[in-house]
């Protein structure tokens, strides 16, 4: 992992578990696997602090543990990793995308689980329940049932999944039973790689579980401490038939979605509606029959894309044809021909879209910051590879002044390389080639690098923004707590007034422009991690060609 | 963009997107800063904990108090990580405690490095499932 990754997910902890957690996060990322002594001895925190800390970095799965590499005998280690703390970022994405796909049931199912790291079934179906009873109107309530079906269409989509059963190994325990025994092998040594939460075939089964009764309201004031006690009594002791099953958020198959996304808006906006529809259609065909990191969708006919376009689309037969070959002849690849029976089959091309996409956004980078004739030269060096200064010029149809300007101003940002091919054994400048090129990869890693590092950026700007105002933000919270509870015990409106005028005109003009540097600020972060999800995949993509 | 940052200013930034999907998720986002800081799982410092500890008691709901005792499910996590003695303390005693077990954290340690133990721990891996490395663990235990 880079500097700037670890500065990222150290901003992350702190942001959401506090310092502590931070401080034990960040020293596991960059130490590697640990065990629990020598945490303890090279970060200084107290024992105590030290292992409510790692409870909460295993409890949301950034924290794993396994027993020691040296065998059964040896010590758990716990080992921390960039990509699952760097979700964060997208934890509103997988919200709101839930809330699309599922209502406000399944959007307050996955915001939950997103919240507490792993629950079982029955927490998470009483805990929305009352959520959602909270915004109801006086006197209905939301029924548990509802919310299970919720749950368990979540899961056979495979949104949600079990966590992965604990390693059984201790210090004191006898031999683990490895996650996939491989028969008649020896293994002296508990293989590092960890059991992902699908190499358990229950990975998707919704346990049975005893679940009936309604949401409730929070109860006011003086009914809680009487209550409080009978409840918590009563609470305690129900159970549902699913202790010990946890469930969290499948972060993959949310990935999955977002990749179909991008690529469906992408025809969308580079041909029209309907081209969208129907490579919508195929994705739709495709999803369970294509593995996640396959290369492109198992091929489908016309006729049966003709069959499983909605309902309400009415296109001839002729016309899908049609569509499919703009489709097929497009540059950004899409839609590949696979043969010629069914009416021609076609399919999906996913990594060869994903790189389409990457290679838009780096254009786009470029043109942004270097103007539009820059751009003009970097397609060019994506598209004819290598190219000398002159052919720089007469490709690009660029002054060879400016031209070289900008060829510069690229080079020293890293954006394009020289490469030197000698004509002759001694590399003597007259007689070598300089050739200019640019490579998309190892670009659109160094653009990620650079993602990770504006977003650490944002958050520290905001970190900022909010120390200097603190006071007056103090006040402000206290000022509006006062006025919740004058108007909770029905005070007159003099009195409300009187507490509002204790901000000042100009201290609310400055409570106001922080208000919208934050605003600014937090939705940036959003917004640059669409382009972190972009590259990320394009760069996964290539790790897994086959 | 990689090396030191020039500040082109030639090009103004692109303007940030903005829309009800935006607006929305930014409201999500802020929603779930502010939930995660108030749960359990957001260990504060002592220092920070008496400040906010002075508006929650007066002003907000009680109700926002009852996480503050958080019991993660044990089944999931080593067992070493469970606390040895749970007390129900007030947030002073909590503090002297800590300081206890640190003291008693720094004299064990200076134990063990007196004993060389962590060195000779990694040293000897033929000798890890020896009685030598159980006792210790043992040890451990009466933090």
């Amino acid at each position: 992992m880079t500097a700037q990754e670890v500065r990222l997910c150290g901003l992350l902890l702190q942001e959401h578990f506090g310092e502590m957690v931070e401080k034990v996060g960040t020293h596991l990322l960059k130490s590697g696997a640990q065990n629990l002594r020598m945490i303890l001895h090279e970060t200084g925190i107290s024992l105590d602090l030290l292992k409510k800390s790692l409870c909460v970095l295993v409890q949301h799965g950034a924290c794993v543990f396994s027993s020691g590499r040296k065998g059964p005998g040896s010590p758990t280690e716990y080992r921390t990793s960039c990509d699952r703390i760097l979700r964060i970022l997208r934890y509103p994405r997988y919200i709101y995308t839930a809330k699309t796909l599922y209502g406000d049931t399944g959007e307050l199912i996955i915001e939950e689980l997103l919240q507490r790291g792993h629950m079982t079934m029955s927490s998470t179906v009483k805990t929305v329940a009352d959520r959602l009873t909270q915004n109801m109107e006086d006197g209905r309530s939301m029924d548990y049932n509802d919310v299970s079906n919720s749950f368990s269409n979540l899961v056979e989509t495979h949104f949600l999944q079990r966590c992965p059963p604990p390693p059984r190994a201790g210090p004191k325990e006898s031999a683990t039973p490895a996650p996939h025994p491989v028969p008649g092998t020896p293994t002296p040594l508990i293989s590092t790689a960890l059991p992902t939460a699908e190499s358990f075939p229950d990975c998707y089964k919704v346990p049975h579980v005893t679940l009936t009764g309604r949401g409730k309201r929070p109860l006011s004031s003086e009914d809680v401490d009487d209550q409080r006690n009978s409840k918590k009594a009563k609470m305690d002791s129900e159970t549902h038939g699913d202790e010990g099953i946890c469930w969290q958020v499948n972060f993959e198959r949310f990935h999955l979605h977002f990749r179909d996304q991008a690529i469906i808006s992408a025809v969308a906006n580079k041909l029209d509606q309907t081209s969208s529809e129907i490579v919508r259609t195929m994705l739709r065909m495709s999803e369970v029959t294509t593995s996640p990191s396959a290369t492109c969708t198992k091929p489908l006919s016309a006729n049966e894309i003709f069959r499983s376009l909605p309902t309400n689309y009415n296109i001839a037969r002729p016309i899908l044809d049609q569509y499919l070959t703009l489709l097929v002849d497009d540059p950004m690849e899409f839609v590949g021909k696979a043969g010629e029976s069914g009416g021609g089959m076609y399919v999906v091309n996913m990594h060869r879209a994903l790189a389409n996409l990457a290679r838009a956004t780096l254009e786009s980078v470029v043109q942004e910051r270097f103007g539009s004739r820059s751009a003009r030269i970097f397609r060019l060096l994506l598209r004819k590879r290598h190219l000398e200064q002159k052919q720089v010029e007469d490709f690009a149809m660029i002054p060879a002044k400016e031209a070289k300007d900008m060829l510069y101003s690229l080079l020293s940002q890293n954006l394009v390389q020289l490469q030197e091919v000698p004509k002759t054994p001694d590399y003597a400048p007259s007689r070598t080639f300089y050739l200019y090129t640019v490579n998309q990869l190892p670009t659109a890693r160094m653009l990620l690098q650079n993602c990770y590092k504006t977003v650490a950026n944002l958050i520290e700007r905001r970190l900022y923004e909010s120390k200097e105002s603190k006071r007056l933000l103090e006040k402000s919270q206290r000022i509006e707590a006062i006025l919740a509870s004058l108007q909770a015990s029905g005070a007159e409106p003099e009195q409300l007034t009187e507490v509002e005028e204790m901000i000042t005109a100009p201290e609310k003009q400055q409570l106001d422009a922080l208000r919208l540097h934050i605003n600014k600020l937090d939705s940036a972060e959003n917004q640059v991690d669409e382009t972190i999800f972009l590259i990320e995949s394009y760069v996964n993509s290539t790790k897994t060609t086959s | 963009m990689a090396g030191k940052g020039r500040g082109n200013t030639d090009f103004k930034p692109v303007p940030l997107k903005a829309g009800e999907e935006e607006d929305y998720m930014l409201a999500l986002k802020q929603e779930m800063r502010g939930t995660m800081q108030r749960l359990p799982h957001n260990i504060k410092c002592h220092a920070n904990k008496a400040e906010v500890e002075r508006y929650t008691e007066r002003y907000l709901k009680q109700s926002q108090l009852d996480d503050a005792n958080w019991t993660p499910d044990w089944s999931l996590l080593p067992k070493e990580l469970m606390p040895q003695k749970k007390k129900v303390v007030k947030p002073v005693k909590k503090k002297k405690a800590v300081k206890i077990s640190r003291k008693e954290t720094e004299a064990m340690l200076t134990k063990l490095d007196e004993n060389d133990y962590i060195d000779s721990y990694f040293d000897n891996g033929e000798d890890f499932g020896g009685a030598g490395s159980d006792e210790n663990v043992d040890g451990e235990g009466t933090y």
